[in-house]
């Protein structure tokens, strides 16, 4: 898949994700490893567009199981499909008679129907969720645990057991191995502390907030049409926002659709008016909104100051 | 590379980080997929497989600095690394002569010497004192008496023998300086290795003192401990927090709904495989809390403060308020505001004289004219203070018909117990009406107390 760290950087660029060199070494290690990756970070800085760009880079599916509180085996590894099962024993209701024609007695006829159980739990009737979709796929695949935060302790536990061994054991027909390992991506925004035992099993890679450089870069792919000189603007306004006390920081997504409204709104330079009719964009509380309004001045003055310098 | 890797772990783990053995293990296993003079890559190794908890993250950037970055020294030296071969071979004609350290230092570098400064005589086994700070001292001196003695007579030993083996002159000038900067430069490195032997016995105090601070009365908090401890209760109420709502979700399944229950069994032709349940509803309380802000119990009620701030989402509805000697409501501070800013502003701008004297039965009159209508019978009241009254009225009937209308009435007293009653202390008059009085002079009380509070 991967040869060199290089080649995850030119793959991963050509999939429309510009990466620094420490996301590049991590994913490339988690796949010569074959650890799962563990990404952590706050929200909107491209946890999850890691890895869609990692299965867009590879042509691979993206399988993804997106968790929440509530969510159990049934959701995320299999379920048997009892509509469709008791659709067919509805059909196969006459046929019975035929079967049984050559019993003797009861506990033979009983006999004769235990032999034919496994029609009823047979591959065909099992529903696969997200997790055995990854483990049976023909073709290698990435697979998105996304927000696992959001889950409960004990599918934490039971998440431990599928990804070390990639195998799960269903009662009624035993052991399926997974055919291709996964390149495992789990992310989290940090609303709960995940369990000691899961992420040693893991490699870490915290996003932070991109280098400036870099998020003109991104900016730049991501926006068509916009100005180097504009994109740069909006990463010194955006650096200048994340460093006031707001409730909810802007991110990279923040800022490509800051870069957005301006390329609609054909504005070269984010001065003092575009800033003020497009905040809203990238801040969305309203006492944050006051508060960068208070600064605006200063927004602008960084803004202007970035294409300067 | 592999020893030096084994050190650093060593090293991180003194500060409290924890790293398993097989973590250290996936490490030493990625160096082989990395391109190691690539100093992005090679942290990038580091970090994603040492370190998984992202406090943990500035720790490991200022020990890998001083680890790999801030001595590095000049790298491959065109005369110095054409001698090395020559090095070696005197090394193995006439090992004796030398020792192994400076061997080790003179074919390695300074990262080779890094294991050597770690393993001197009394050198830290982990076991019995990790942090104690005499290992990383003796392992200065070492460093600086290493170039004194032995170490200069050794090197000039050297430098003869290269000579004998047709070295140059100039070059031997040259490999003279490089080798100086370099003793000079393990120096400073010993150094650094003191400075943070003595951040890590810093840190484990602080860890030692987080026990000690829950202990200690709120009286005898200085400015710097109060800041921690605020922190501390913040988390612990964040903690707190996460196991209700755990508690909450595993017993969340009321009686069997019925109608649902049967609509979805349709599906099934009437056999009802999937049960659904009824959702109990959260029954959330309402508090009512009255604070002490005067000078006598300043130190607890910022503390208190702190506590109701950090709890308002927790009930249904949290009405917070200060006194002195009158009432003022501090509600709306703690809903809009961070918490920093709203106990401030708690403290100082809710329209009462904070320097007055406490007056307990004004207070209770004030609320009874204007707040009796926030409690009803899902209402918990509390009330912290020390009760000590400057022998004025105490009113006590309105805290009798607070209580006949609240779920129940706790009053915290931040003094201990054997001091209530005497002086101007009116907190026994005033517990025959409380459902409770607790003592609550030192954190691990008042966290006993939120636990109740909440569950």
């Amino acid at each position: 898949m991967f040869d060199t760290i290089k080649d995850v950087h030119e793959k991963l660029e050509s999939a429309g994700y510009i990466c620094s060199v420490q996301i590049a070494t991590v994913v490339f290690l988690s796949y010569k490893l074959g650890k799962p990756l563990f990404v952590e970070g706050p929200a909107g800085v491209g946890k999850t567009e890691l890895a869609k760009a990692l299965a867009i880079s590879e042509g691979q599916e993206l399988i993804r199981l997106q968790c929440y509180e509530g969510l159990d085996e049934s959701k995320a590894l299999y379920e048997w499909e009892y509509a469709k099962q008791i659709l067919y024993t509805q059909m196969l209701k006459e046929k019975i008679g035929d079967l049984l024609k050559n019993s003797k007695n009861l506990s033979d006829g009983v006999e004769t129907i235990a032999g034919h159980e496994d029609a009823f739990f047979s591959p065909r009737f099992i529903l696969p969720r997200p997790l055995l979709k990854a483990i049976l796929s023909d073709r290698p695949s990435v697979l998105l645990i996304d927000e696992i935060d959001k889950s409960d302790p004990e599918f934490e536990a039971f998440l431990l057991e599928v990804l070390s061994d990639f195998q799960v054991s269903i009662p009624e027909l035993g052991t399926l191995k997974a055919k291709h390992i996964p390149l495992v991506v789990l992310t989290s925004n940090d609303t709960r502390e995940m369990s000691d035992a899961l992420k040693r099993r893991c490699l870490h890679l915290y996003l932070d907030f991109p280098e400036p450089a870099l998020e003109s870069r991104i900016i730049e792919s991501r926006v068509p049409g916009i100005a180097p000189a504009a994109a740069k603007q909006v990463v010194a306004a955006v650096n200048a926002l994340r460093k006031m006390d707001l409730k909810k920081l802007p991110s990279i997504s923040e800022s490509i659709d800051w870069a957005r409204a301006m390329v609609h709104l054909n504005s070269l330079e984010l001065d003092h008016n575009t800033i003020q009719s497009t905040l809203a964009t990238v801040i969305k509380h309203r006492s944050d909104l006051n508060k960068a309004l208070e600064n605006i001045n200063d927004l602008a003055r960084q803004a202007r100051s970035a294409t300067i310098g | 590379m592999k020893k030096t890797i084994e050190e650093f772990v060593h090293q991180l783990r003194k500060p409290g980080i924890r790293i398993s053995p097989s973590e250290t293990l996936d490490c030493l296993r990625g160096l082989e997929h990395i391109d190691l003079l690539d100093k992005g890559q090679f942290r990038a190794l580091l970090e994603s497989t040492l370190i998984k908890k992202s406090g943990d993250i500035p720790e490991f950037h200022r020990l890998f600095h001083l680890y790999f970055e801030k001595h590095e020294h000049s790298g491959t030296d065109d005369i110095l690394s054409g001698t090395m071969g020559r090095i070696a071979d005197i090394f193995s004609e006439r090992g004796d002569d030398f020792t192994s350290e400076f061997r080790d230092f003179m074919l390695s570098g300074i990262e080779g010497m890094m294991p050597y400064l770690f393993s001197l005589p009394g050198a830290n086994t982990g076991e019995s004192n990790p942090y104690t700070i005499m290992p990383a001292y003796r392992s200065m001196k070492a460093g600086e008496r290493m170039e004194k003695d032995k170490w200069g007579e050794q090197l000039s030993l050297l430098l003869e023998l290269l000579e004998s083996h047709g070295e140059e002159i100039d070059d031997i000038a040259y490999i003279r300086r490089i080798i100086g900067e370099r003793t000079a430069k393990l120096k400073a490195l010993s150094r650094d290795l003191l400075e943070n032997e003595k951040n890590n016995w810093k840190a484990y105090k602080t860890r030692q003192g987080n026990s000690r601070l829950m202990n200690t009365g709120f009286r005898a908090l200085n400015i710097d401990d109060a800041e921690e401890m605020k922190r501390a209760v913040h988390e612990l109420v964040r903690r707190i927090r996460d196991e209700i709502a755990r508690r909450e979700k595993r017993n969340s399944h009321g009686r069997i709904d019925i109608k649902r229950t049967i609509r979805r069994s349709q599906q099934y032709g009437g056999i009802p495989f999937e049960l659904i349940w009824k959702k109990r509803k959260k029954s959330k309380g309402k508090i009512v809390a009255l604070c002490d802000v005067s000078n006598s119990v300043k130190n607890a009620s910022q503390f208190m403060l702190t506590l109701l701030y950090s709890l308002q989402d927790q009930f249904s509805k949290v009405r917070s308020f200060v006194f002195v000697n009158d009432l003022g409501e501090v509600t709306d501070f703690f809903k809009d505001h961070d918490i920093h800013t709203g106990i401030a502003m708690a403290l100082t701008d809710a329209g009462i004289s904070y320097n007055s004297y406490t007056d307990y039965g004004n207070v209770l009159l004030r609320f009874h004219e204007n707040y009796m209508d926030t409690i009803n019978s899902r209402t918990t009241v509390i009330i912290i203070g020390d009760g000590r009254n400057n022998y004025s009225h105490t009113m006590e009937w309105v805290l009798e018909k607070m209580k006949s209308r609240a779920k129940r009435i706790f009053w915290l007293n931040p003094e201990e117990t054997m001091t209530w009653g005497f002086g101007d202390s009116a907190v026994l008059i005033y517990k025959k009406h409380c459902t409770e009085v607790l003592e609550c002079w030192k954190v691990s009380q008042l966290m006993d107390f939120i636990k109740r509070l909440v569950f």
